[in-house]
């Protein structure tokens, strides 16, 4: 569950970044250039409200403005302090997220071998393709069809032979 | 002997002889303004730091004055209205803070240097524990800046310059003299000095504002512990969070990054832990430039200089920008009093006002006066530092949309 959690908060921030970063700038830049094109239409009336509407106007912009820079300190304040980022200061937080990543790749492989089975078991017309097919298919001697995650201990063995 | 002309030989008194009444009257006042400025920075009213050297410097630069050898009347301090590069370099050797106001002062590096210092004395996780409530009283606080722009026109300044003396609501140094040098090149001296001779004024002034507007049971309010916890911030986060939040205002408000720059650079030398640096930034320099800025001031308050009829408006607009400001900042701390079920301290609205610092210091020396148990620091210090972005945001916006 954390670990999912962590991978998938991180993602989704983001891709929330992003698509609010999106909006935002389509906002601020249409802000803009209305607020200027309101200062030339307003520039035609009596001085004083002119310049009572352009004050307002900058007033609200402002206020926007402020608002979204706090938004985006909460934001970043939520991203410090996740436990993905916090790794990257605090020993604790590094172990635990490094314990994490190794339960959720036990995990990924251990759910890829449970729907591989499950899909043999549903359609073993697909997996035995070749068998119809190809007159000379052999079954593999390596293959016994059960399933059997590889230990941790196993797997980097293998990898350090593969070094 | 009798060739000895006592006018040619003290000059302070040959001047005053050929002055006008008027001049006469203005270089008198401002010489025992520059005594009562170093008095009452002495005994604390004001602020000392800025006050003590502004006000000998005001005193002197108001008797120092003398016949040039051209027959015209001047100083050996500086000349603020030179712009033209061949005077400038023939000056330069001659008035001795004249290389200071031309490589430090006019083009802003002087406070950026002093926005490097209090950089390196901020805490930015009072900023990240609240954000909202901080922005929200910010932009209470520059009430001020936008109130006494109309005002200002209706004063008959053109909207530059109106927006140029409305920015001292904003009460950061660095900010108004930023505007006005891009809005209203022409006022710049006046402006400037108009504008740091008033926040030192905050120091003397706010109190009497807070005892005003805000009673003594409210005033003693205790702030309230969050109700959820926060996962705490360590330097490296507080690091990265400058490297971030400076690189975006930047991205953002690019009119106002060298202050961004400035501010954070101080805030990643004390978060880095590289305390040689820190030492230095936070002593010699901060110290050191305040020295200068001070000294600059007081000489720039020179009578010729400050009898530009202008000048008097600029001065009833600045209070003005100055005063709203805190009423707006005091307002918005109300707001969030009453937002909170009368358990937040209105009192820390006037840190909003971004006098970096010294209004976050004030509104902490009038609560405790009323409760010492009560401790606003913290929230103080993160409006403050959000007045200082919202200052920068409509810096922004003022010089986008006005220039």
């Amino acid at each position: 569950m954390c670990c999912n959690f962590i991978y998938s908060t991180s993602k989704v921030h983001f891709l929330s970044y992003f698509i609010i970063f999106v909006c935002f700038k389509n906002l601020i830049l249409h802000l803009f250039s209305e607020s200027k094109f309101v200062f030339v239409l307003i520039n035609s009336h009596a001085p004083m409200v002119s310049i009572l509407l352009k004050t307002l106007i900058m007033f609200i912009l402002s206020f926007i403005i402020a608002m979204v820079v706090a938004l985006m300190i909460y934001w970043i304040r939520g991203l410090l302090t996740s436990v993905r980022v916090n790794s990257l200061f605090d020993e604790k937080s590094k172990t635990m997220v490094k314990r994490a990543r190794r339960i959720h790749k036990i995990h990924d492989n251990t759910l890829n071998m449970l729907a591989g089975q499950t899909e043999h078991d549903v359609h073993p017309e697909l997996f035995d393709f070749y068998k119809g097919v190809n007159k000379e298919f052999v079954q593999p001697e390596d293959y016994h069809g059960e399933l059997k995650p590889v230990s941790g201990r196993r797997r980097s063995a293998v990898n350090r032979k593969k070094l | 002997m009798e060739g000895i002309d006592f006018f040619k030989l003290f000059q302070g008194f040959g001047t005053i002889a050929h002055s006008s009444p008027t001049i006469i009257i203005a270089r008198f006042s401002l010489m025992i303004l520059g005594a009562l400025l170093v008095y009452l920075g002495k005994r604390g009213v004001l602020e000392p730091l800025l006050m003590i050297p502004m006000g000998i410097g005001m005193a002197a630069i108001n008797a120092g004055v003398m016949f040039m050898p051209d027959g015209s009347m001047g100083n050996l301090f500086l000349n603020p209205m030179i712009s033209e590069p061949d005077q400038l370099m023939n000056i330069m050797q001659i008035n001795f803070l004249q290389p200071i106001y031309v490589l430090m002062f006019s083009n802003g590096l002087i406070a950026c240097f002093v926005f490097m210092g209090i950089g390196a004395m901020l805490d930015v996780s009072y900023l990240l524990d609240r954000p909202f409530s901080s922005m929200f009283l910010a932009m209470f606080g520059e009430l001020g800046t936008f109130l006494t722009i109309p005002i200002a026109v209706y004063f008959g300044l053109n909207i530059k310059e109106a927006a140029s003396i409305a920015m001292v609501g904003g009460a950061d140094g660095p900010m108004v003299l930023f505007t006005s040098l891009s809005l209203a090149k022409h006022l710049f001296v006046p402006i400037t000095v108009v504008a740091y001779l008033y926040l030192g004024l905050t120091y003397g002034g706010y109190p009497y504002l807070i005892r005003l507007m805000i009673p003594k049971h409210i005033r003693g309010i205790k702030p309230e512990p969050p109700k959820r916890k926060r996962k705490p911030v360590n330097s490296g986060m507080k690091l990265t969070f400058a490297v971030l939040i400076c690189t975006l205002l930047s991205f953002l408000f690019p009119v106002a990054s060298p202050l961004f720059l400035s501010l954070f650079v101080g805030v990643a030398i004390k978060e880095s832990g590289l305390t040689n640096l820190l030492n230095f930034i936070s002593g010699p320099l901060l110290y050191g430039s305040t020295f200068l800025l001070g000294l600059l001031l007081g000489v720039l308050c020179d009578a010729n200089l400050l009898l530009d009829p202008k000048i008097l408006i600029l001065l009833i607009l600045g209070i003005t920008a100055l005063l709203i400001s805190g009423i707006g900042g005091i307002l918005g701390g109300y707001v969030l009093y009453f937002l909170s079920g009368k358990k937040y301290n209105p009192t820390i609205g006037i840190a909003a006002v971004s006098c970096v610092p010294t209004t976050a210091k004030v509104a902490q020396k009038e609560v405790s006066k009323v409760n010492p148990q009560a401790f606003i620091l913290p929230q103080a210090i993160g409006a403050n530092i959000s007045g200082v972005i919202t200052t920068a945001i409509i810096t922004g916006i003022y010089i986008t949309l006005l220039s």
